[in-house]
């Protein structure tokens, strides 16, 4: 998922969608925009129509990658995840309490707002993606 | 007065064992375990998650929420507001009242005072009550035993819910037990004198004053939640309050202390046993005194995230993670 710095003006215009995993729908194809809309859809081509969409924070693993080097900030090796969220948005986001032996294609995962980065003591906040390991969990 | 009409908890997945971090320190004690908090969360990330968890089993939407209190005693900035940051990603936002509480771990029981007293005005239609905490302590020190990191919220309205709140009692003095300075782990320098003289003293002259607005004997509560710094306390102040240990409803031997979190993280667990028609009895206690709250329950109302179920699923770390997950370096 995108990196933003919510206290500067360019992020603070995708704030809400950001900390509220809004999306976008394409009104012609389908294919959801996170966490910005764009002037012409990435996936149809056609000028933008879009509808807002509260996209939900449960989905699957679709593929993943184990990153060993990153740099300092992150916890590695850190398993980064190609993610269907159900009510159909792919996103790409970081996978977090997961050691990369636990991860498996079509695995069940919750989205979860979390620290992203630390500016300069201050907590900048999105979603990454944990395991979901019991029913309501 | 008001009712609570849903609930939330958040525990980290992470934990240790105490005899972890004794074995480390060579030092003796050491049974139970307690939170700890991943290295990407902190009282904003925990506190939404609870939040957001009692919303949902309000099933209240957050455009009638008229007011948000945020209880922390270990957010880490002077300025800046958990709770604005709080309800802004919970979707409340406009007009509305964002209170952010500290100091001392007692101000749960403000906050739920303030909350009922703005329904009461009919300034507002509902509140959320949240409490938050990541504690920590030097790597040594005797709080290190105890510091620990959950969340907890309550969703109040009008409507009839979970469970009514019908009384209040305080009992505040000058009395401070235990304290930190910025920077500083939590200082409590004669247990024994802070039990006897702090804690005891004020936990009774609480549930005194409860009893008297309320007329009902705290002998008459069937579960009864008591807030101390250290996990063992409540079971030693049982007898002075004249209960029974079952009726004592805890995790904090499982779990920590929680700070403000540890009051609200207690009482939920109590929402979740409790039978309709019983009645709680929950004390607070921080620096500067006690508040002692009634409850009668009305219905018993599975929460999203049930406590039972987020006890079971959890990694236990060393003490070298643990130390680089709580940035103790
Ligand atoms: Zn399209």
């Amino acid at each position: 998922m995108i990196l933003v710095i919510m206290h500067k003006p360019p992020q603070w215009r995708i704030a809400r969608e950001n900390a509220r995993l809004i999306g976008y729908r394409c009104k012609h194809c389908g294919f959801v925009e996170f966490p910005e809309p764009r002037k012409i859809c990435k996936r149809c081509r056609k000028p933008s129509e879009f509808a807002e969409l509260q996209m939900q924070p449960y989905g699957r693993v679709i593929s993943f990658v184990v990153q060993h080097r990153l740099p300092e900030g992150f916890e590695t090796p850190l398993p980064l995840a190609v993610i269907d969220l159900e009510g159909g948005a792919r996103v790409y986001g970081q996978m977090t309490e997961c050691k990369p032996d636990e991860m498996k294609i079509g695995m069940s995962v919750e989205a979860e707002y979390r620290i992203f980065y630390d500016d300069d003591g201050l907590h900048i906040y999105s979603y990454k993606f944990r395991p979901r390991r019991s029913e309501s969990m | 007065m008001a009712n609570i009409i849903g609930y939330g908890t958040h525990l980290p997945y992470y934990r240790i064992k105490l005899e972890e971090i004794a074995k480390a320190w060579n030092r003796g004690g050491g049974r139970g375990e307690k939170t700890i908090p991943a290295p990407d969360e902190d009282v904003v990330t925990m506190g939404f998650k609870a939040a957001q968890g009692a919303l949902a089993h309000a099933g209240v939407s957050v455009a009638n929420v008229g007011a948000v209190y945020v209880c922390s005693l270990s957010s880490g900035y002077i300025e800046n507001s958990v709770a604005a940051q709080i309800a802004y990603a919970l979707g409340v936002e406009g007009n509305v009242n964002c209170t952010d509480l500290g100091l001392s771990a007692r101000v749960v029981t403000s906050a739920l005072q303030a909350c009922v007293d703005a329904m009461a005005a009919k300034r507002i239609e509902y509140g959320v009550v949240i409490a938050s905490d990541a504690l920590t302590a030097k790597p040594g020190s005797d709080a290190e035993m105890t510091s620990a990191a959950g969340a907890a919220a309550f969703v109040l309205g009008a409507k009839n819910g979970i469970a009514e709140i019908f009384g209040f009692g305080s009992h505040t003095t000058g009395f401070i037990g235990r304290y930190s300075v910025e920077g500083d782990s939590p200082m409590l320098d004669d247990e024994r004198f802070v039990m006897k003289h702090g804690y005891l003293e004020h936990l009774s002259r609480a549930a005194q004053a409860l009893e008297r607005s309320t007329k009902i004997s705290s002998k008459d509560f069937d579960r009864v939640v008591l807030q101390a710094p250290d996990p063992r306390w409540p079971a030693r102040a049982l007898a002075k309050l004249g209960l029974t240990p079952e009726k004592l409803v805890s995790i904090g031997t499982q779990v920590g202390y929680t700070g403000c979190a540890s009051f609200f993280i207690d009482l939920a667990l109590a929402l979740e046993q409790a039978k309709p028609s019983e009645k709680i009895l929950a004390i607070s206690f921080g620096p500067g005194g006690s508040d002692a709250l009634a409850l009668i329950v009305r219905e018993n109302k599975k929460p999203i995230k049930p406590l039972s179920e987020q006890m079971a699923p959890k990694e236990y770390v060393s003490y070298t993670t643990y130390l680089r997950y709580t940035r103790q370096f």
